[in-house]
């Protein structure tokens, strides 16, 4: 049967040897440097060493890399991190403090990311990932685009958006990017934001609903992601892994069901790439 | 693994890592990238996916392949010469180029 290709990454979080092995064993089409502690903020002080190993991976790779991380806005606040805890201070009815909280946070996780990416643009990479963006709600979304504006307009990178869910969570609730709120956006909305800032890939999530059966799951998955391709002006490199895109919620995924939604968001949703 | 066997494009095996410069490069969705990309190779799409074709094609323009053929185009040397091929800039080969032209 002819199946139409698309782009599929592999990421390797043990340097160059793996980026080289899935680029040469196992004809990856992208592949993806990340740091074992996977989010910007502990990345910020360690990247001099990201970047050296980004140059070496580039010195001998052919395929596109990217360097990814994740936004999470989480570790910016208390205990991790400096700013006021969101879900301490709702309970207790502090609703402005909490927003303040986030808007602090989220201005903070912005510098960071513009940072990483910088310092990943002067290593060369091909790319910039931000994967589970708007895992902490709206205000992370806000940092995650406010970043892509940044990083679109003054560097090379190709900026590639994954998605935490299939909505984005309203913990802020009223926070808006160029006039629209962020608080409640499905796939077909989140990629022309996405657009907007300046980023080149887009990757909707869908969660896996774990009291449901795995067609029902590509199904339901497969719908949201084909209204999204319809919106897209950008590529969309759909999330299919544990627990999102159809795929079921463990950590070593029956390769059935993982082929079943792999094929079925090609030829039904549309999509550019997983 | 079980996606890239399910539904990738093969990578340097075949024409995947050249599609996926041109979604990264140019924002062009999948069908746009392969058209461009075959027209650039000169084949079919369908025969972007050719393993054997796009084998010796890939060693005719030392673009790069999956085995370390002696002599054969590799890393940076292969990407310089995707750049000329695809009609793109890559930011690691520009940087190469820089560090070349700087005075000693």
């Amino acid at each position: 049967m002819d199946r139409p290709g698309r782009q599929r990454r592999g990421r390797s979080r043990f340097a160059g040897t793996g980026i080289r092995l899935f680029e040469r064993a196992f004809g990856f089409d992208t592949a993806e440097l990340g740091h074992p502690d996977y989010s910007y903020k502990p990345v910020k002080p360690v990247v001099a060493n990201e970047q050296q190993c980004m140059e070496s991976v580039l010195l001998s790779t052919i395929i596109p890399v990217y360097y990814g991380a994740m936004p999470n806005l989480a570790t910016y606040a208390r205990p991790d991190g400096p700013f006021g805890n969101p879900s301490d201070l709702m309970p207790l009815g502090r609703i402005a403090d909490a927003r303040a909280a986030q808007l602090e946070a989220a201005e903070a996780c912005t510098r960071d990311m513009i940072y990483v990416g910088k310092k990943m643009a002067a290593a060369g990479a091909d790319g910039l990932n931000f994967d589970t963006t708007a895992s902490a709600g709206d205000a992370e979304f806000l940092a995650t685009l406010q970043a892509i504006e940044e990083l679109a307009a003054s560097t090379h990178l190709s900026i590639q958006v994954g998605m935490a869910a299939e909505f984005v969570l309203g913990m802020h609730g009223e926070v808006e990017f160029r006039g629209e709120r962020l608080a409640g956006l499905y796939p077909h909305q989140q990629v022309k934001l996405v657009e907007k800032a300046g980023a080149s890939v887009f990757g909707p999530v869908v969660n896996t609903n774990t009291r449901k059966s795995g067609p029902w799951n590509v199904a339901r998955a497969v719908t949201f992601v084909k209204a999204c391709s319809e919106a897209a002006s950008i590529p969309i490199h759909a999330n299919v892994g544990m627990g999102v895109g159809g795929v079921p919620m463990c950590e070593t995924p029956p390769v059935d069901a993982v082929t079943r939604a792999s094929a079925a968001m090609v030829e039904i949703g549309r999509v550019d790439g997983l | 693994m079980a996606h890239v066997l399910a539904s990738g494009m093969g990578g340097i095996r075949t024409a995947g890592d050249l599609v996926a410069r041109m979604q990264l490069h140019r924002k062009m969705r999948l069908p746009q990238a392969k058209a461009y990309v075959a027209e650039k190779l000169r084949v079919g799409i369908d025969d972007l996916s050719d393993v054997v074709l796009m084998r010796e094609l890939r060693e005719d323009l030392d673009i790069g392949v999956v085995t370390a053929m002696p002599g054969a185009a590799r890393g940076l040397a292969a990407k310089a010469r995707i750049e000329r091929l695809l009609g793109i800039e890559i930011a690691s080969v520009r940087m190469l180029r820089a560090k070349l032209e700087a005075e000693l």
